[in-house]
């Protein structure tokens, strides 16, 4: 069930909702997690009791490491649940590549192969298992106490809107809402409703529409098409991963706000940025912060020497672009970025300061969302050869609607340029306090966008969300 | 006050969110059911089975879209916005020319495909004896060329389908052999281009496929005639000609299925208005044609111009009246001994299926 389906937005939403708000308090959170259950179990109905599993034994371990007085015994409960939460994930998302790459050079020696099926990936895997890491880590490392109530944990853990594409809440930024310290208005509803409904809109109207052409222009034989198509399929495709994925994260804090949780943004216009480095602080903000918080500061962050700061830049790129899929192409998009991320910090961030250094990152940042579209390395070589042959022959004409709506999400992903713009994003409550007509206004668009939005979830098929198989 | 004021807010949309149970399953309000075809996906059992394989959810929520209350009216927003704004126009096969022509069949009229000369020569010298064979018998038979929105309003298409004439391969193969051959054959393309400003009415509506029912009744009057003057026999009561204002059924079958919201706007919209009386010596006629001769017979008005045991083979598959009742299946191996029945032949096609000739029917008779 993905939030812009029928079934979502009509039915399930609308009545979860009502319930919660009919509920008693003391009930609130009970209705959270039944819904959460009836979510999940909805599209993952076995893997409901892989994660109900796993959350039952990380409460029992981390209760376990809290009791614990001696260090060894809290390393020991520590490396079970790393164990068995990175064994999970490794098992269902890696252990087909590795045996599939095995397989290859076992072949090339002669050696029959091991040979294994593709296993299903249970959605929202990625998520759920940092999450989980860094409940069981800030406990272990004495930062926060453990939840009292497995129920409560549980809740943090499925908690729906965020449950499948995060944003990937740490323990404790959350710990204290989900024990009842929320604050719930009309004002938090109101601005949640429209935050839900503006994240649908950029999801429906904006990435779907330019996303269907994109997987047309995909179907085209390459060596066809020319070096405008080229660019027309990755501009494209950065333009409909942005608003895919910040539409969804919109959604789910917009959910989260309407029940009075306040979680962590996650996008924060990534195409404004002036560097490749300022650009990972602005996309994707809450896994940076994970692996800043959970992997390069363990590692030894930037206080080691010269070599082994880069190195743990590079490796924390590398592991990030991996969890993403497991495909070489994902690495390699890692390696990509932490390439650029390393030459910024040793002598190019000094001439990266004005306004064209926007359009450097968002060229570095398009090139590597090619890579990051196409596990076929094959084709990801040849749209990038296609794109710097500067040969302008091709007869497919760009549909119309692709460059009205690819004019628009430029528009939008860069209105972050404009000061005043910026600002007014940046802090919903100006929305009830500062101008009373831009609340109007926000109000009256919302209504249109979601009869536009509703209208285009029945009347086309192409509904897919691109960060759900990570 | 604000509170109140945020609270109301939010209720609105909640509701509107909900205001779907009021059209569906509550039947509180009607709305306009879509038009064409849509195939409901069917919903599976519920049961563990189904529900662990997931089969249910996803049959489930396949389905819900199209029992949801709001289906039509979204529906027909997303194809008014898609056709109003970028130009697109949502049924399958059809497309969207300029200044609202819609049109179909594009593919099997423009195509840079063709005969093959040596098989269309033979067809068409088998052709030849049944012609030459009726016309000592007294009896007639003519090809009728109906007309074709792709040719007639050509200037319309969109940019990309547009071409010069010699793309429409089949048809044009077709009628400079019947040239070449001296086969009987009324081209109404040919009238349609003389004549397509001549009349209050439209050759083709902006929304349809077909000929309009005017158009239509115009082309039948003159195939009447022409038999008339070709046979020496006089066929009774032809049709008159008259026109109304107010037309009953006009075709705009491209449109209806595309499902807008606001209609497209027609420029002349008329209906041929006719009498004629049926009778035993009126000439006996075999019908053989598409879904253009077919707007001969579903008004039923043209069954009077001919003996009423007359007959209509669509495709030379379906026998049925010249009123479109429906008869028999046509039996193509006694096809031979049933034509003798028959006085009158006219064999209709348009420029779309031409690569068909006349659905097998000459070869029948060579069984």
């Amino acid at each position: 069930m993905v939030f812009s389906s029928t079934l979502f937005l009509f039915y399930f939403l609308p009545v979860f909702l009502i319930l919660y708000y009919l509920a008693p308090a003391k009930f609130k959170n009970y209705i959270i997690l039944l819904a959460s259950i009836v979510f999940y179990s909805w599209g993952g109905p076995l893997f409901i009791f892989v994660i109900l599993f796993t959350t039952a034994l990380d409460f029992i371990l981390v209760k376990q490491i809290e009791k614990s007085s001696s260090r060894k015994k809290k390393k020991i409960f520590l490396c079970i649940s790393l164990f068995v939460n990175l064994g999970l994930l490794f098992t269902f998302k890696y252990l087909y590549f590795f045996t599939t790459n095995i397989d290859s050079v076992l072949t090339l020696t002669g050696v029959a192969p091991i040979g294994m099926d593709k296993l299903i990936l249970p959605i929202g895997l990625s998520f759920f298992t940092f999450e989980s890491l860094t409940y069981v880590i800030d406990v272990y490392r004495g930062e926060y106490k453990s939840l009292k109530s497995f129920r409560n944990y549980l809740t943090y853990i499925l908690l729906f809107p965020k449950l499948i594409a995060g944003p990937i809440i740490p323990y404790n930024k959350i710990a204290h809402q989900i024990e009842g310290d929320r604050k719930t208005s009309a004002e938090m509803r109101l601005s949640g409703l429209l935050r839900f409904i503006f994240g649908l809109s950029k999801k429906v109207l904006i990435a779907n529409v330019i996303g269907e052409t994109v997987e047309e222009l995909y179907k085209l034989e390459l060596s066809q098409i020319d070096t405008a198509i080229a660019w027309a399929m990755s501009v494209g495709y950065t333009m409909q991963l942005y608003f895919d994925f910040s539409g969804y994260s919109d959604m789910a804090i917009g959910i989260c706000k309407m029940i009075g949780f306040t979680i962590p943004e996650n996008f924060n216009f990534p195409y404004i940025s002036k560097s490749i480095t300022e650009f990972w602080r602005r996309w994707h903000i809450s896994l940076g912060n994970w692996m800043r918080n959970y992997l390069y500061i363990p590692l030894g962050g930037s206080k080691g020497s010269f070599f082994r700061t880069y190195f743990n830049l590079w490796i924390v790129f590398i592991i990030s672009g991996f969890w993403h899929g497991a495909g070489w192409n994902f690495i390699l998009w890692g390696a990509f970025n932490g390439l650029f991320l390393m030459i910024e910090r040793l002598y190019l961030s000094k001439y990266l300061k004005n306004n064209l250094a926007v359009l450097y990152t968002f060229f570095v940042a398009n090139i590597g969302w090619v890579l990051f579209k196409n596990e076929d390395m094959n084709v990801a070589l040849m749209i990038y050869k296609k794109m710097f042959s500067f040969e302008f022959n091709s007869l497919q004409i760009l549909d119309f609607r692709f460059v009205i709506m690819l004019f628009f999400a430029f528009f939008i992903s860069f209105s972050g340029l404009f000061k005043s713009f910026y600002s007014a994003t940046q802090n919903d409550e100006t929305l009830f306090v500062e101008h009373k007509w831009r609340l109007n206004l926000l109000f009256t668009l919302s209504i249109i966008f979601l009869v536009l939005s509703s209208s285009y979830i029945l009347g086309q098929d192409f509904n897919p969300f691109i960060y759900f198989r990570f | 006050m604000k509170q109140k004021k945020y609270n109301i807010m939010f209720g609105f949309i909640i509701f509107m969110m909900l205001f779907h149970f009021a059209f569906k399953p509550l039947n509180l309000i009607k709305d306009k059911e879509l038009a064409g075809f849509y195939k409901v996906p069917e919903k599976v059992e519920f049961n563990s089975e189904n529900y662990f394989s997931r089969k249910f959810q996803d049959s489930l929520e396949k389905s819900i879209n199209y029992q949801f209350g709001l289906f039509p009216g979204f529906t027909r927003i997303h194809h008014q916005i898609e056709y109003s704004i970028f130009n697109r126009i949502h049924v399958k096969d059809v497309h969207n020319g300029q200044n609202g022509y819609l049109y179909r069949y594009c593919e099997g009229c423009i195509t840079n495909r063709t005969f093959d000369s040596v098989y269309l020569d033979m067809y068409l010298d088998k052709y030849l004896i049944v012609q030459d064979s009726l016309k000592a018998a007294g009896k007639n038979i003519v090809w009728i060329i109906a007309p074709d929105k792709n040719i007639v309003f050509s200037e319309f298409l969109p940019r990309d389908l547009k071409h010069g004439v010699e793309v429409y391969s089949f048809y044009w193969s077709l009628q400079k052999a019947f040239k070449r051959k001296g086969i009987n054959y009324i081209d109404f393309n040919e009238l349609a281009f003389r004549e397509k400003k001549k009349y209050a009415f439209e050759v083709f509506n902006k929304g349809g496929v077909h000929w309009t029912s005017s158009y239509a009744a115009r082309c039948f009057d003159s195939v009447c005639k022409y038999l008339g003057t070709k046979t020496n026999i006089k066929i009774k009561n032809v049709i008159s000609n008259k026109k109304v204002e107010h037309p009953w059924g006009p075709d705009v079958d491209m449109e209806e299925a595309a499902n807008l919201l606001i209609p497209l706007q027609q420029d002349r919209l008329f209906l041929s208005d006719m009498t004629s009386e049926s009778n035993s010596k009126n000439r006996k006629l075999l019908l053989i044609g598409d879904s253009f001769a077919h707007s001969w017979t579903w008004t039923k008005y043209y069954a009077n111009c001919f003996h009423p045991q007359s007959e209509f083979w669509y495709y030379n598959r379906e026998a049925n009246t010249l009123e479109n009742t429906f008869i028999r299946n046509v039996d193509h191996k006694s096809a031979r001994l049933k034509t003798t029945e028959f006085d009158t032949f006219i064999i209709v096609f348009n420029a779309a299926n031409a690569e068909y000739l006349d659905y097998g029917f000459i070869d029948d008779l060579h069984r």
